[in-house]
């Protein structure tokens, strides 16, 4: 073997990306450290397997791995269905005044201003959403859709109507199904029709005395509005169930229309999507849940009130479901939300679906010539979903498109979701983005459009530009190594 | 990886020539002027294979069944079986599949025919994988195209268990669609490994289905009489109620075990007139062309389907992923036209999915 060559793994190796990439583990010198004198005998261990590596150390790889790393501070991160849209730095301000100050132990009367800032949560997002009462409890967007469907279980349960089917469309976030089956239902999964809207005769077909509700986002997965809510909540109001609106991403609707004026009973909302909180790694969430009258005292107790001279925890709901968090929530995204929408106020929120639904349809304008898009004259919501079916004549697959775009310095969109589009290539730009990236972003597509007609192979084999190349998942998935250890 | 590997010589000739299948009549599809082309969809396998870059090693037969093939390629290969110097006939695709156990997957070019000859060897001990050769290509144990036969190996990270079926030919030359199930196999799943956004991944749907059908059969007192149709998605529930049900027949449980397996038209109808209780029958469609009565299962006769308090279909989230419309052609005019419509397929154990019957 020639002296002057690279060899992976080893440590004299001259290659820094590599020896970046190490984990922590393999950067551990044994027996850095040795047993400290003070510690008796009795009560000291001889062996434990955590790395040997000082401060500066330990802070220069995890500096190393965030500089590899990629966020929305980066560059545009338009993961569909994902609202992956920039936060502003003033609600983390607030947030760390507020929350460092207070402890959930605290008697209600050293809190009212912390109480304050939930109840005046509560009451605008009431306004927002059009609903009648919410819960700020659920932690994050499916344990909101459990809760709500927790709410509608003890609905029924308390008329003595045996109603055990919630209707779910196939293109609805995956979340849905699996929340209703927690919450006991069996789920029963509607085609949609052509254009990707609720198919009417089918839902006709398909309520009955055992529907307890259905489960709908609207604006769609596909970033389409259903344009015939209104017949919808009727189909299903009638035959006696339930609407249940998945709110997670409220950013196509805000300002313009409500989930209570559509006829929905109850819905989720993520603040951590919405309403300022960073996600997605960036920062825990919260799914609010909000519901009409007839549902409210079914919440989770303990609810917010304010009596005209304090504010309280109110615990007196016997027909609520119990509590859904250990607490009483997530309560920095509350307060984050609470100042994001002083801030905007109803003219702000009204911007925010004007610029999302508007960055969108531009996006599509732009894209529609190169990626399929299903009825591009159709106006999108907040997000669009294109196929890279086109591209697969070539053998080029939505994921290689996803890794090529890597190569580019910015974030792949959501791939092969919803299921009911081949190839799916799902973009949300969100409202934040400015004309020029969202141009940068198009470019970059249509580029890797015409690398595709004349160099797939740079496509398929990508990303080409980044600390480690294409990961071999079928080998990941065949031969799994879940945790470090010495021999492997 | 080592992977056994069989060419049927003859499959697909009857194909081009209008005979809708090449069992038993090679010789006249020969005399007509069809050509094998079972050779050369395998050789195009073969090089998506060599350009997926998995390092394999072929077992296989001497000449046209296999080395013919392979002779061109990079590939390392041992001949396990001798091919016999006159025509070969589906004796020899079983006794050179018998060879094959200790592969861990087998390879074959063919059609129904040539798959129904190997699993009935093979059974689930090792995967199968079909090259799409052959006239008839209803089971869903092949490829969509050659081409797609290395991504789908160099892919694959789990199994799972298909139908394999056949066709009467001499029906199928009148135009009569006649499928019967012959078989079970282990087929690779090459589905996407890179799921989608908040998909869950594969599970055991077949025994959730089971598992839901047996809780409820029991919470209601299991006063019911059950009409289990053929498949491998009614056989998972067959098994709960003993080890005497069977894959391709109608069997027919009473008071928690099964009383009546294989059963006709007629022993089904005195059963149903003996039994005081709920009379179910539950069936599944049958492969990808959705048929629900009517074939593969025409003991459940009008008669009888007219005499059930209740229908359920079942079938795993992939079958149905594969059948757009389910059908109905029960012989009788009346009944289909009742049965047309929607109707809940239960295809977990709460899972249901509304699926058109036309």
């Amino acid at each position: 073997m020639s002296s002057d060559l690279i060899v992976p793994g080893e440590k004299n190796s001259r290659d820094f990306k590599e020896i970046n990439l190490r984990l922590i583990f393999e950067k551990s010198t044994k027996n850095t450290f040795a047993r400290c004198q003070h510690i008796p005998e009795n009560i000291s261990r001889d062996s434990l397997d955590i790395p040997e590596l000082s401060e500066p150390e330990i802070i220069r790889h995890y500096t190393a791995l965030s500089k590899i790393n990629f966020g929305v501070d980066d560059g545009m991160y338009p993961l569909g269905s994902c609202t992956m849209k920039y936060n502003p730095r003033f609600t983390e301000q607030l947030a760390a005044l507020e929350s460092n100050s207070v402890h959930p132990y605290q008697d209600e009367s050293t809190i009212q201003g912390s109480l304050q800032i939930m109840y005046m949560l509560k009451q605008y997002l009431m306004q927002v959403c059009g609903m009648d009462d919410f819960t700020l409890q659920p932690s994050a967007g499916a344990q909101g859709e459990f809760t709500a469907m927790a709410v509608i279980k003890a609905y029924f349960d308390k008329k003595k109507e045996a109603r055990n089917e919630v209707i779910v469309p196939d293109s609805a976030h995956g979340t849905n199904p699996k929340s209703a089956a927690m919450a006991g239902f069996d789920v029963v999964e509607i085609r949609s029709d052509a254009q990707g809207y609720i198919d009417l005769e089918i839902l006709r077909s398909t309520v009955s005395d055992k529907t307890a509700a259905l489960m709908l986002t609207n604006p769609n997965t596909l970033g389409l509005f259903e344009k015939n809510i209104l017949e919808i909540a009727k189909i299903v109001h009638d035959a006696g169930g339930l609407l249940f609106y998945d709110g997670a991403n409220l950013n196509g609707i805000i300002g313009r229309t409500r989930p209570g004026d559509m006829g929905f009973d109850c819905m989720n909302l993520n603040l951590h999507k919405t309403f300022a909180t960073p996600h997605g790694g960036g920062g825990p969430g919260s799914g609010p849940v909000g519901v009409k009258k007839h549902l409210a005292e079914f919440l989770p107790v303990p609810a917010v009130e304010y009596d005209g001279r304090k504010y309280y925890f109110d615990y007196q709901r016997p027909h609520s479901i119990g509590k859904v968090n250990y607490f009483y929530g997530n309560y920095p995204a509350m307060v984050k939300a609470l100042g994001y929408i002083m801030r905007l106020g109803w003219t702000g929120l009204r911007r925010i679906s004007e610029f999302a639904v508007l960055n969108s349809n531009y996006m599509v304008s732009r894209l529609s010539n190169t990626y399929e898009i299903k009825h591009p004259e159709i106006p999108r919501k907040h997000e669009a979903v294109f196929s890279a079916v086109r591209q697969k004549k070539y053998d080029v697959t939505a994921l290689d498109i996803a890794k090529r775009i890597i190569d580019y310095g910015v974030h792949p969109p959501t791939i092969y979701f919803p299921l009911i589009v081949k190839e799916a290539l799902m973009i949300e730009p969100t409202e934040t983005e400015s004309k020029e990236s969202i141009d940068r972003y198009c470019d970059i597509m249509t580029w890797i459009n015409e690398e595709v007609e004349m160099d797939p192979g740079i496509v398929k084999t990508a990303p080409h530009n980044t600390s480690v190349g294409r990961l071999d998942e079928v080998f990941a998935a065949r031969k799994m190594i879940l945790h470090w250890s010495q021999s492997e | 990886m080592k992977i056994g590997f069989i060419v049927n010589p003859i499959a697909g000739m009857g194909g081009r020539v209008g005979l809708k299948g090449t069992d038993g009549l090679a010789e006249v599809a020969a005399q007509l002027g069809g050509e094998p082309v079972s050779l050369q969809r395998a050789e195009e396998a073969l090089r998506s294979i060599e350009e997926a870059g998995e390092e394999i090693v072929f077992y296989t037969c001497s000449g046209p069944m296999g080395e013919d093939v392979l002779r061109n390629t990079r590939f390392r290969y041992e001949v396990v079986y001798e091919t016999p110097e006159k025509k070969t006939t589906s004796e020899d695709t079983k006794k050179a599949a018998q060879k094959m156990l200790g592969c861990d997957l087998l390879l074959f070019s063919g059609g129904d025919g040539t798959a129904c000859d190997i699993v009935s060897v093979v059974d689930k001990k090792i995967p199968v994988l079909g090259i799409p050769a052959g006239v008839k290509i209803f089971s869903p144990v092949f490829c969509m195209t050659p081409r797609e036969c290395g991504r789908i190996l160099s892919s694959f990270v789990e199994t799972a268990v298909r139908d394999v079926l056949d066709i009467d030919e001499e029906a199928f030359r009148n135009n009569e669609l006649n499928i019967t199930l012959k078989g079970e196999a282990l087929v690779p799943v090459s589905s996407s490994i890179q799921s989608g956004k908040e998909v869950s991944g594969a599970v055991d749907a077949k025994g959730e289905i089971a598992d839901r059908i047996i809780d409820d059969y029991r919470a209601e007192g299991g006063n019911k009489l059950l009409i289990l149709g053929p498949g491998t998605t009614t056989m998972e529930i067959k098994k709960h109620f003993g080890n005497n049900g069977t894959l391709l027949g109608v069997d027919v449980v009473k008071n928690g075990r099964i009383m009546i397996k294989d059963a006709a038209e007629k022993q089904l109808l005195e059963a149903i007139r003996q039994f005081e209780g709920k009379v179910v029958i539950i069936v599944s469609p049958i492969g990808s062309q959705g048929f629900i009565f009517g074939r593969g299962n025409q003991q459940i006769s009008p008669a009888i389907i007219r005499q059930a308090d209740e229908i359920k279909v079942i079938a795993s989230p992939e079958k149905l992923e594969l059948t757009p419309t389910l059908h109905v052609d029960t012989g009788d005019v009346e009944l289909d036209r009742r049965l047309r419509g929607y109707i809940k397929v239960q295809s977990g154990y709460h899972d249901f999915k509304v699926m058109k019957v036309a």
